[in-house]
């Protein structure tokens, strides 16, 4: 997953980048000002966007219209200072998915980011079952058919993200865009690479293919498939 | 102080003036009424006693005697009188005549007033002659008699009884036709003062918005109260308003600054760390409320500032040359760290009168933003001036300067010219605020003029001092008038 932080306050950008590099593992770009704010949303595909209200040269509630006028779809998380009823109702009003008033609680900021994103790829529930493969969105882990496989941190984001869109065939790049942020050099060999490991692993047990490679358009979780065709 | 109404005391004054005026008119006019109704009456008793005399006839006897004809008596029957002849003989009286009223009466030929069995009478004496066997040819023999007249006083009483009781009546009523009309008008001259009173009952501290009613504006006493209040409470509404924005602002830096901290020490606390991970977090944590601190220093100085009769009783003096050097001495290690070259120029003997440690956050806070402004190579001077006879002094810079469209900004509280280069400085927007009111709290000014790309030039005036004496406030304002 990849995530957006549109802060000036440097410091407090770090903190939540950090955390959420930490914690869930997602790649994550700070923009200092609403420009580069609108600029990077538009460029790079995220999964979700954080977005301060306080912003310099273009304010936070303009950088959300823009975005919703051009169609960008990704759930957007406002970081406010005032949280009064009408400020809040006009936010959500004018496409803004969630909010969190300041001075917020770093964790339950976590928390929301990570219901907003899947809710964003219409998951409900923390705990993702594709077929017999389980992804516990919380706990990091995956477990399949009931044994738990170890996985890298990259080999998991992986699968996570798969499993968000289990019917639909992701592309390297798109698994690339989402799984680094800009500071990575990008080389879909990498996938590759990670892909290949992650498949041994999951593959152990059996001789499921689990993810299923389709030449020149991506991957996809084929245990989605057994699912819907018994 | 118990409060009255003015209403109640207009009328009741109108009232009583007119009930005074009333009675004075009904007095005057009661007794103008007796004196008429006791002339006629007198006038009516002397055509009875008239008619009387003429009703006296010769006796037809030996003696020059004479006699009342009865049958030509015509008289009221309550009516008093005796005729008498020459040398007191009775003629004739009416029935229930006495001595008594002859003596009542008198001899003269004026009315006057006597009681007799409880009643009131008038009566007088008529001295007249009567004619006796009166002809064509010859004028008679004239017989003297004295006629003592009276009648009861009763219809008189009645009378002025009628009088009075329609004099009182009349007055009664224009007394309360006046009340009427005066209430009637004093309530709806009093309509538009009771709508402004309305209007102002309608502002809170939620509405401070105030229009006067129009009608208030219509009367001419109540539209000078109107326009003071619209425009005492259009002040008010725009200090409230710039308050509010102030408290926001400061809010939301607040907010920020302790989300920062918050934030930092959760990050820190999210999972099992080496320690040197720990104490790298925990200075960024100290360095965060290092900020925090300072902003909450800078509001509280603001607000102090802001106070009103901050102004010290006795102004101190400062040397401003003084200050300035010690200001640089100061800011040397932040200039050098920069690359900039700081540079004083003092002037001899300029005393200003502010306090010394408002002087230099002033002219620390101006150095700070120059030096901040300024890229390695570049010069910041702390100029002493003495222009026109006004004390003060400059900050110039030859740095980036300041945008056109921020300059008329740059002295608002919070106000960030280019927030993403001054979050990078950690100012919170407050120090050019915090000068503007040190400034105006000494009773001096201060001004920006700024190029983009060749400098700034901040320009301070102050109160100068006057060589160890005091000038009492009307002094000055003598001076200043001069």
């Amino acid at each position: 997953m990849r995530v957006l932080i549109v802060e000036d306050e440097e410091r407090l950008a770090e903190n939540i980048a950090a955390a959420l590099r930490e914690g869930p593992g997602y790649a994550v770009d700070i923009a200092g000002d609403g420009e580069t704010g609108a600029y990077l949303a538009e460029a790079g595909e995220y999964d979700l966007i954080v977005l301060d209200l306080m912003l310099p040269k273009i304010g936070g509630a303009e950088v959300l219209q823009r975005l919703r006028k051009r169609g960008q779809k990704a759930p957007v998380l406002v970081l406010t200072a005032i949280t009064l009823k009408s400020s809040i109702v006009e936010l959500l009003n004018s496409g803004a998915d969630d909010y969190v008033g300041k001075p917020f609680d770093l964790g339950e900021l976590m928390a929301r980011v990570k219901a907003l994103i899947r809710r964003g790829k219409g998951v409900s529930h923390p705990l993702i079952r594709v077929g017999d493969l389980e992804v516990d969105t919380v706990e990091r882990s995956v477990r399949c058919g009931g044994v738990e496989v170890e996985l890298s941190p990259t080999e998991y984001r992986i699968v996570e993200y798969l499993s968000h869109r289990p019917s639909s065939i992701i592309s390297k790049e798109s698994l690339l865009e989402h799984l680094y942020d800009f500071n990575w050099e990008r080389h879909s060999n990498v996938i590759e690479a990670h892909v290949s490991n992650l498949r041994r692993k999951l593959n152990r047990g059996g001789e499921e293919k689990w993810i299923e490679t389709l030449r020149g358009r991506g991957y996809r979780l084929a245990a989605a498939l057994r699912e819907t065709q018994p | 102080m118990k409060p009255y109404s003015l209403t109640r005391r207009l009328v009741v004054t109108v009232l009583l003036v007119e009930l005074l005026l009333t009675a004075a008119a009904t007095g005057l006019a009661l007794l103008y009424e007796r004196q008429q109704s006791l002339h006629a009456f007198d006038l009516m008793l002397r055509g009875r006693a008239d008619s009387l005399l003429g009703a006296v006839q010769d006796a037809e006897d030996a003696g020059d005697n004479v006699m009342l004809d009865p049958k030509a008596l015509d008289l009221p029957r309550g009516d008093l009188y005796e005729v008498r002849g020459v040398s007191g003989r009775r003629v004739g009286s009416s029935p229930n005549w006495n001595s008594e009223i002859e003596q009542a009466i008198g001899q003269q030929g004026t009315a006057r007033n006597f009681r007799l069995d409880k009643k009131w009478y008038r009566g007088f004496a008529l001295h007249g002659v009567r004619q006796i066997d009166q002809t064509d040819t010859s004028p008679g023999i004239a017989r003297p008699v004295v006629i003592y007249y009276a009648a009861s006083l009763k219809p008189f009483w009645l009378a002025m009884n009628h009088a009075a009781k329609f004099l009182l009546l009349s007055n009664f009523l224009i007394l309360l036709f006046t009340a009427g009309t005066l209430l009637l008008l004093l309530r709806r001259g009093m309509a538009p003062l009771q709508e402004l009173a309305a209007a102002a009952a309608a502002i809170s501290s939620n509405s401070l918005r105030f229009r006067a009613p129009p009608d208030a504006f219509a009367v001419e006493e109540l539209a000078v109260l109107a326009h003071a209040l619209e425009s005492a409470m259009s002040r008010l509404e725009r200090a409230f308003l710039q308050q509010q924005v102030f408290v926001h602002d400061a809010a939301h830096e607040l907010k920020t600054a302790v989300t920062i901290i918050k934030s930092s020490l959760q990050l820190l606390t999210s999972r099992k760390r080496t320690a040197t991970e720990y104490e790298r977090g925990l200075e960024m944590c100290l360095t965060d409320c290092a900020r925090l601190e300072d902003l909450v220093q800078k509001l509280l100085t603001l607000a102090r500032l802001e106070q009103p009769g901050v102004e010290a009783a006795a102004p101190a003096q400062t040397d401003l040359s003084e200050c300035l050097r010690e200001v640089a001495e100061q800011m040397g290690s932040l200039a050098s760290i920069r690359g900039v070259t700081l540079v004083v120029e003092p002037a001899e003997g300029t005393a200003a009168r502010i306090a010394a440690e408002e002087c230099a956050t002033l002219a620390t806070n101006l150095a700070v933003n120059a030096l901040q402004h300024t890229p390695a190579g570049g010069r910041v001077v702390l100029r002493v001036r003495t222009r026109e006879g006004r004390t003060g002094f400059e900050v110039e810079d030859n740095g980036e300067g300041i945008r056109a469209e921020d300059l008329p900004h740059v002295f608002d509280r919070f106000y960030r010219g280019d927030p993403s280069r001054s979050r990078h400085t950690g100012g919170a927007g407050l120090g050019l605020a915090i000068c503007k009111a040190i400034t105006e709290a000494a009773g001096g000014s201060i001004e920006i003029a700024s190029e983009v790309g060749r400098g700034t030039i901040a320009s301070v005036t102050l109160p100068g001092a006057d060589r160890g004496q005091r000038t009492s406030p009307i002094q000055e304002i003598l001076s200043n008038r001069r």
